[in-house]
């Protein structure tokens, strides 16, 4: 708030809140002019403590700029702003910025403090590190002296020797000797320090002499070999390597004792258990100032566990190699990253009959067709490989021999950290690609078949009750082609209603029973409204555990023609039948007129013939009135009379006429009295014919029973 | 003759060679003659199992034939009973 207010107000409000903070009233301020935009205006300040009172500076301050009027409402109670209280909180105020200042002073030097002390152990850390760098480098130097104190004495021990009673020498001796024994005590203190380091590495370590004795061996040895020192000593160690081992390691040694090189070997040793175990030997030569061998330093590195994990590298190297082998069906290409190829499988020489060694080196177009090189399809493969990760080789490839055939693989890149190269593994399909193409063939036959049939076909799974319909089944329906109905309801719908519920009924059939169809309907083309007769074939395909169809395919075909040719027929056969009838009726008139006239005249030469004429009529009225009949059921004009009568009768009335007229063995069997209402003169006709299709069987030794 | 629960089923029964399968299915179609159709040895337009098979059905009856090439053959049709009144 004091940052917001106009400035000439600002020292009138910080003392007003202050006032009021402290004590606890209202205050009010004189009026105050504050310059505005359009002039000047007068303002009083009002600030009154709304909740709490002055103590921990708790609660809220209520302030009020009052426009100065001549109407005070908030005088009253409110105490008058002094220039002198105003001077005093001044000061007070000020005394107490002054104690903030300095706190926050103080805070700030204690955090420099602080980052002092930190930097202060940074540094005295970097000091440490240095002395223990140059302690170092002090033990270095040391031991250095150390081994030239060494070497003086030995020189000078060899001086003595030779020297003898010399005056000069013996001072110098008797010096000298100081520095002997100091060195003597280096050596032994580093000599304990070459032990104890010696003892602490996971390596067997030893020391030969000169000519190659060994003289020292490390804990690790003993415990590892079991061996004492006086069994290790000299060439005991030759003792535990391995059979197989043991003649190169000894004789590479051996040369290298004579070389004074360095001696480097691979070999087992025996462990106390009796386990051989594989080690790096090395063996160094130690060399004094004037470069003789002084000494031998050996170490030997168990590196059964490497060897073990190189074994298994070797073995699945060996198994992925086996695999590769064997899978002579694919070819498996390896490739340089510039697509040279690097490797090549014996399903690649099998496949492409390019030997390995004829294929190795060459740029991996060698079984792209020229036509592909030329749109440079290798290199386009390897690129998409390398962009997507892998690319498909489906293409035709060439043989050696310039043949073709189509393979399908893929080609992958390999990475190790970087770019490698490629491999690609593929399959000869040309088998599989013919196979197809026989597929297709087929059924381009089949369709070729149907369509020059007319016949539309369907494919109908009727546990989804989706349809697919051939072409030519949207033809015959007079729908556009592919105008897809998709299920059995759609097709109903192209159904003449008079034939819909046969339709439905004989489908039911077809799918709950017979798992066939055969049917002639009509249908209602959608295009021109025509009514067609349609013939329908169909088969299941498939059944569910109860046997019932799951899915059926069928054609259709329009076979309104016929129809119309069978009509025609049908008619002419009724039409002839008619008009044979009438001349039949007066033929068989005239011949009973005939009959008669023979009969009174008793001319019996012309009687039987007339007799027999009759019965030909007979026949072939016979003939007629079937063909009557039938016209007459195909028009649906047959009409049934109906009576109630014993059916038994029927039958021994049957069964007497035929053995009047055919003296067959017949028996009849049952002997109940049956009513039925039918028509008795076509049950009648049915007998007969039953009977007759039996009799005109020309059969020996027939014996019927008629039950 | 024998009566079932709702029909009375008439059959007649031969001795004969009876007939395979495939005769027998088309037995009650229009024209049909068992040999061959321009033989007319055996006499017949063919239609006589046909009308009989349409005339029972018309009365809401079934016909069949049961049969077995060496064994005879049954041709049989049934007829509804009058419902009990």
């Amino acid at each position: 708030m004091l940052k917001l207010i106009r400035d000439e107000l600002r020292s009138e409000l910080r003392n007003a809140l202050y006032q009021a903070a402290q004590r606890g009233l209202p205050v009010n301020s004189a009026p105050l002019h504050v310059r505005t935009d359009e002039g000047s205006e007068t303002v009083r300040i009002h600030v009154r403590p709304v909740i709490g009172g002055p103590q921990d500076g708790l609660g809220f301050l209520l302030v009020v700029f009052e426009p100065a009027t001549e109407n005070l409402t908030l005088t009253e109670q409110a105490i008058s702003v002094s220039e002198e209280d105003a001077a005093q909180h001044l000061e007070e105020e000020v005394v107490r910025l002054r104690a903030q200042l300095r706190a926050s002073n103080e805070q700030h030097e204690f955090q420099a403090e602080e980052l002092k002390a930190g930097n202060e152990e940074l540094q005295a850390m970097n000091e440490e590190l240095r002395s223990a760098t140059e302690e170092l480098e002090t033990s270095k130097e040391e031991l250095q002296s150390i081994n030239e104190e060494l070497s003086t004495v030995n020189q000078e021990l060899k001086v003595n020797k030779a020297g003898g009673p010399e005056s000069r020498l013996v001072a110098s001796v008797f010096l000298d000797i100081t520095g002997r024994r100091q060195a003597e005590e280096t050596l032994r203190q580093n000599e304990n320090q070459f032990r104890t380091l010696a003892n602490a590495v996971p390596q067997i370590i030893w020391s030969n002499e000169a000519g190659g004795k060994a003289n020292y061996f490390n804990q690790r040895w003993y415990d590892y070999s079991g061996l004492s020192y006086e069994e290790s000593y000299g060439p005991g160690w030759q003792a535990i390597v391995h059979p197989e081992d043991a003649p190169a390691s000894i004789a590479h040694w051996q040369e290298a004792l004579a070389a004074g090189s360095i001696f480097d070997v691979e070999y087992r040793l025996r462990r106390r258990d009796g386990a051989y175990r594989w080690f790096i030997g090395r063996n160094v030569p130690l060399h004094d100032k004037g470069g003789n061998i002084t000494g031998w330093f050996g170490s030997a590195t168990d590196i059964e566990e490497l060897k073990e994990a190189q074994e298994a590298v070797r073995e699945s190297a060996e198994r992925l190699r086996i695999t590769m082998e064997s899978a002579v069906d694919y070819a498996i290409i390896g490739m340089n990253p510039s697509g040279i190829i690097e490797s090549w499988s014996r399903g690649a020489e099998r496949i492409f009959n390019w030997k390995e060694a004829e294929a190795l080196d060459q740029y991996t177009s060698l079984i792209f067709t020229p036509e592909d090189c030329a749109k440079s399809a290798p290199e386009a493969e390897l690129q998409t490989a390398l962009a997507h990760g892998v690319a498909l080789d489906e293409r035709w490839h060439v043989r050696k021999d310039g043949t073709r055939f189509f393979m399908s693989g893929v080609v992958r890149p390999i990475y190790d950290g970087t770019l490698r190269g490629f491999v690609k593994v593929a399959r000869d399909l040309t088998r599989e690609r013919r196979g197809e193409e026989l597929f297709r063939l087929n059924e381009e036959r089949y369709r070729i078949a149907l369509q020059s049939a007319e016949m539309g076909a369907w494919d109908w799974d009727v546990m989804a009750d989706k349809v697919i319909w051939n072409e030519q089944h949207y033809h015959i329906l007079g729908l556009p082609v592919f105008d897809t109905p998709g299920n059995g309801a759609a097709f109903l719908e192209f159904v003449h209603p008079d034939d819909l519920p046969y339709i439905r009924s004989v489908i039911a059939t077809a799918i709950n029973e017979t798992g066939i169809l055969q049917v002639e309907f009509r249908i209602i083309r959608r295009d021109n409204g025509e009514v067609r007769w349609m013939a329908g074939f169909a088969r299941s395909v498939a059944q569910d555990e109860n046997g019932r169809c799951t899915r059926m395919i069928g054609v259709m075909y329009d076979i309104t023609e016929r129809k119309r040719i069978e009509e025609q027929k049908e008619e002419f056969i009724g039409i002839a039948s008619h008009e044979l009838k009438t001349p039949l009726t007066s033929i068989k008139a005239y011949t009973e007129i005939l009959e008669e006239i023979l009969e009174d005249e008793a001319n019996s030469e012309g009687l039987p013939l007339v007799q027999k004429l009759d019965e030909q009529i007979e026949r072939l009225t016979e003939l007629v009135r079937t063909l009557l009949d039938v016209t007459a059921m195909r028009a649906g004009r047959f009409e049934l009379k109906k009576t109630t009568f014993n059916l038994l009768e029927l039958l021994q009335e049957k069964a007497a006429d035929i053995q009047v007229q055919a003296p067959q063995q017949l028996v009849l069997q049952g002997s109940e009295k049956v009513n039925v209402r039918a028509d008795r003169e076509r049950i009648g006709q049915v007998v007969n014919n039953l009977l007759a299709n039996e009799i005109s069987t020309p059969l020996i030794h027939k014996k019927y029973c008629f039950a | 003759m024998k009566l079932e629960e709702d029909r009375v089923v008439v059959c007649v029964q031969d001795f004969g060679i009876g007939m395979s399968e495939s005769v027998q299915a088309h037995l009650f179609q229009r024209f049909y003659r068992a040999g061959n159709s321009t033989d007319y040895t055996f006499p017949g337009l063919g239609l006589g199992l046909y009308i009989s098979a349409e005339i029972v059905r018309q009365h809401g009856g079934g016909i069949w034939v049961e049969s077995k090439l060496g064994s005879g053959s049954t041709f049989c049709f049934s007829l509804p009973l009058p419902a009990e009144k």
